[in-house]
């Protein structure tokens, strides 16, 4: 039998392992908000780890409404509301078409369907840099290249097979019972998803939220691509003001504008963290 | 029999309009990538065929050489990083489930962050005036030098720890419900049998997380392959192209330099090379599965 | 005819899972579909409601041919195992859903709620969710969704698989006066042969997607025609001796070791051979112990002796062994048996059936 010494020493060593890779995580984040809260005179002359001695929110003024990319100083303001008008109706087309699809999708068992989504699941996995010069070539002929409009339809085309993916596990995994009295009740298709599937569905769609809102707020590459000068959604935003160079590097400032990029999905993490982990959970239950 | 048939086609139909989409978007643009990468294209994708003219070239290249292998340095400090710590602490988790809750947020919060962000976070930890070297130095020890984002030998490895730091949340959510769904009685025989606890997770638990195992695996495999975000933001690559992976190669070879039939080249190698190593092994597991 | 269905074969892919089904219900007929798991009982009730479609065949409800309609087309309601009760709307909305789809107006739908309310007698439960109810009442409600489309057919797919047993003989009783009442076509599954046999006015009992045998609860009892029916149907179980049939005289004389049975009243399906080896079925209440029966003629008695007496509160089943011959019989629990008793046992000749031990098919 173990002593309680024994017992307290292996949960002090648990503990201490614990604690000191919870170091590893969270210092990053204490020295970014500890930054960003400093004056631009105690930035250089404190160091990284120490508390303000004075608290202030000027970094976070100036990273909001004057910061600088290049030669325009407009802060991340701008920027942020232009991913937002992103943002929302692409978060939305590809719920609902996702919703629908993975609806559909569950009436439909077999080998053939599998395999379908099977290859919708991988092509949802592959880097995006396979894509690019394509998606470029289309843009262009259609003349949204660049445009907010174009940002939207990629982000929704490339959302859907994870909503789809999403909703189809959710719906296959309640009871077939319930469409069965539906049909029987005289339902057609359409009205059974709007009255009986729909309803039911607020638990995959939080957790839809999340994922999406997270792909398309945290994305950087199609920003950098395909957006435009002066109207960049955010991370490709953030960069460039963390790129532009003073002659004495603004470090609040710098940090401030991380943060508040870091945000939205910081806070939507922290508020729904249950749904948040139930996501990454189902998007890892692949085909 | 018609009723349901007719159905059937609506059902069809209505999901048609998806698999077009889907069709199109993805596996069209990745063979017409494909495509691209055997023609001349230069800064406008051209049609004419020019043979395996670019992969010879690509690997031909010690620039890419440099790169392709960084991928795979990359690759594997960032899968054994992200499984050790993540098994480690899911299993620590485990058997404290109350405090838990508050490690659980501190462990898993860095995945909700962007890549970019991750990259400005660890840039700002690692630089030199900054971060780490300018902390122990201001702390009274002046030669103190610790300046990895400008060596080009290890700045590939910040790059992985801080790749680590982004996504062992994600290996924790994953052991941690795999292992809340062990049988309470294995543990219960075990206590019996007086078997330690590592010993338990180590030849009982973790042979029953395989799927779990190949779950995470597969998924960072491809985090691997995307990765074009964090090196912008911590390395740019640097210092000169020490740091460089796949995705930024194919990148500047398509925007900046303009020379997309190049970067294709570089695009489909990438893509080949993980799927070359994700898929057997996802065969091989899931043919174990069906014994 | 109510429900009528000729030739039906259905398959999953390659494999077939309904042979040849035929089926007559009249109007006012409770049918019982009843089998074990796997036998295709709920198949075939999927494909008479038209959730599954059928393979060759046809169905009619009320003279209609109906095997191409969808569901919705039928005009048949369904109770499922789980009640399939809509988790998102109160009681109310779950039953008039149907209504609501067929484009009732809210007057027609309230009137409809009203009738079938009081009659389940859950009108206080309207307003409810259905995670607010006990088991029954989810099953009344369940019920009552079906009631108010006044179909042609009442489908039901073991509902009463998930009440505890109190609960399922009250239900039952509920149910029969309900047909009564409303004097409804019901079609209904199950693998509880009690269940059947007390709410059916027709049985069909189902083994590897074929119907065995169709017949009252009376009939399948006393004359099953075959080993499969008389097995599945009867607790305990009907006894079975296996013996031989001799010719002698003008009669068969069925024997086994010391039992010698003169077959006089049992009607042979043809008349048998020789020596031919045979099963005899005899249910436990047709072995009647001597002390309740005057003796008399000693050629349908045998002397057993008793292994195993188990007590089911108002019944003994006994157990009991004659050299090579092993029978159960039931007695009042108030008699007073012990293992070891010696009790001579008086066979019912009318009561007996008699199969081929190989085919299993009534002689």
């Amino acid at each position: 039998m173990k002593s309680r010494r024994q017992y307290s020493l292996r949960s002090a060593l648990v503990h201490g392992l614990l604690f000191v890779l919870a170091l590893y995580f969270l210092v990053p984040l204490y020295v970014m908000v500890v930054a960003s809260f400093k004056s631009l005179d105690e930035i250089i002359h404190s160091s990284i780890i120490a508390l303000p001695i004075v608290w202030t929110t000027a970094g976070w003024e100036k990273a909001w409404s004057s910061a600088c990319t290049g030669l325009v100083c407009t802060g991340i303001k701008p920027y942020f509301f232009e991913t937002m008008a992103i943002l929302f109706p692409a978060m939305s087309a590809a719920i609902v078409i996702g919703a629908l699809n993975g609806y559909l999708m569950s009436f439909w068992r077999s080998r053939s369907a599998d395999i379908l989504f099977g290859a919708l699941i991988i092509g949802s996995f592959i880097p995006l840099q396979l894509f690019l010069i394509p998606l470029a070539v289309t843009m262009q002929k259609l003349g949204i290249f660049g445009s907010t409009f174009g940002l939207i339809l990629i982000h929704t085309v490339y959302g859907v097979p994870l909503t789809t993916m999403l909703y189809r596990n959710f719906y296959v995994s309640l009871p077939s019972e319930l469409v069965k009295a539906a049909i029987v009740d005289g339902a057609g298709v359409f009205k059974i998803f709007r009255s009986v599937i729909v309803p039911m569905s607020a638990p995959i769609t939080i957790v839809a939220v999340i994922l999406v809102f997270g792909g398309i707020y945290n994305d950087y590459i199609f920003a950098l691509t395909f957006g435009e000068t002066g109207k960049r959604p955010i991370m490709a935003a953030v960069l460039n003001i963390i790129s532009t160079q003073y002659a004495v590097a603004e470090h609040n400032v710098n940090m401030a504008a991380v943060m508040i990029s870091a945000l939205p999905t910081l806070l939507i993490f922290l508020v729904a963290g249950k749904f948040f982990v139930m996501g990454l959970a189902q998007g890892s239950v692949k085909g | 029999m018609k009723g349901h048939f007719q159905q059937k086609l609506l059902i069809a139909a209505a999901l048609t309009p998806t698999v077009l989409v889907a069709v199109y978007f993805i596996w069209g643009f990745g063979a017409a990538t494909a495509y691209l990468s055997f023609t001349d294209s230069g800064f406008l994708p051209s049609k004419k065929l020019i043979g395996l003219f670019h992969y010879q070239k690509l690997f031909s290249s010690a620039r890419w050489w440099n790169t392709y292998g960084n991928m795979f340095i990359y690759g594997g400090v960032y899968l054994l990083g992200c499984l050790s710590i993540g098994i480690v602490i899911a299993a620590m988790l485990d058997r404290l489930p109350k405090s838990a809750i508050i490690y659980r947020t501190i462990y898993l919060y860095p995945l909700a962050l962007s890549l970019v962000i991750t990259g400005l976070a660890w840039q700002w930890v690692l630089s030199p005036t900054t971060g780490l070297q300018h902390l122990i130095r201001e702390l009274g020890f002046e030669s103190f030098s610790f300046n990895i984002l400008g060596s080009s030998e290890y700045a590939i490895y910040a790059l992985g720890g801080a790749a680590i730091w982004h996504s062992t949340g994600l290996v924790i959510v994953l052991f941690l419900s795999g292992m809340k769904g062990i049988d309470v009685d294995l543990w219960r025989s075990a206590q019996i049998d007086r078997i330690p606890t590592w010993r338990v997770y180590a030849s009982i638990v973790l042979p029953q997380l395989r799927s779990t195992l190949m779950t995470a695996i597969v998924l960072l495999a491809f985090n691997v392959v995307r990765s074009f975000d964090i090196v912008v933001a911590l390395t740019k690559g640097g210092p000169g192209n020490a740091s460089e992976l796949p995705a930024l190669y194919a990148y500047e070879f398509y925007f900046v330099r303009g020379k997309i039939g190049q970067g294709s080249a570089a695009a489909v190698v990438m893509v080949v090379s993980i799927m070359a190593i994700v898929l057997p092994y996802l065969i091989y597991e899931l043919r174990k599965r069906k014994q | 005819m109510s429900l009528a269905i000729h030739n039906l074969h259905k398959s999953f892919g390659q494999t077939p899972v309904l042979n040849g089904i035929e089926i007559e219900a009249t109007q006012g007929e409770f049918l019982v579909l009843l089998g074990a798991s796997g036998c295709g009982k709920s198949t075939l009730l999927h494909c008479i409601a038209g959730l599954e479609p059928i393979t060759s065949g046809e169905i009619f409800i009320k003279e209609k041919a109906v095997q191409d309609f969808l569901p919705a087309d039928r005009n048949v309601a369904m109770v499922f195992q789980n009640y399939a009760l809509y988790p998102t709307m109160t009681v109310a909305r779950n039953i008039t859903f149907g209504l609501e789809c067929s484009g009732a107006s809210k007057a027609e739908q309230h009137d409809a709620l009203q009738r079938v309310s009081s009659l389940l007698k859950i009108q206080d439960l309207l307003d409810r969710k259905p995670r607010q109810l006990s088991g029954g009442q989810r099953q009344r409600v369940a019920i009552g969704r079906s009631l108010v489309r006044n179909p042609d057919l009442f489908l039901m797919d073991e509902p009463m698989s998930n009440l505890d047993a109190r609960l399922r003989l009250e239900m039952r009783s509920e149910l029969r006066s309900l047909h009564a009442t409303l004097g409804a076509t019901m079609v209904f599954v199950t693998h509880d042969q009690t269940e059947a046999m007390s709410l059916a006015t027709r049985v069909a009992v189902m083994d590897q997607g074929q119907i065995r045998q169709i017949g009252t609860p009376y009939d399948l009892y006393h004359a099953p025609n075959s080993l499969f029916v008389a097995e599945f149907i009867g607790t305990p179980g009907i006894n079975l001796v296996p013996g031989t049939l001799h010719l002698q005289d003008d009669s068969v004389v069925f024997q086994k070791n010391e039992l010698k049975l003169k077959l006089e009243s049992y009607q042979f399906t043809s008349t048998p051979e020789e020596g031919t080896a045979t099963l005899l079925g005899i249910r436990p209440e047709s072995l009647i112990p001597a002390s309740s029966q005057p003796a008399s003629d000693s050629l349908n008695s045998l002397e057993m002796k008793v292994t195993d007496v188990e007590m089911t509160g108002g019944d003994l089943h006994v157990r009991l062994k004659n050299n090579g011959i092993d029978l159960t019989t039931r007695m009042a629990s108030s008699k007073r048996v012990r293992p070891g008793d010696k009790i001579e046992i008086f066979i019912n000749l009318d009561a007996i059936s008699l199969f081929d031990p190989t085919q299993g098919t009534r002689l």
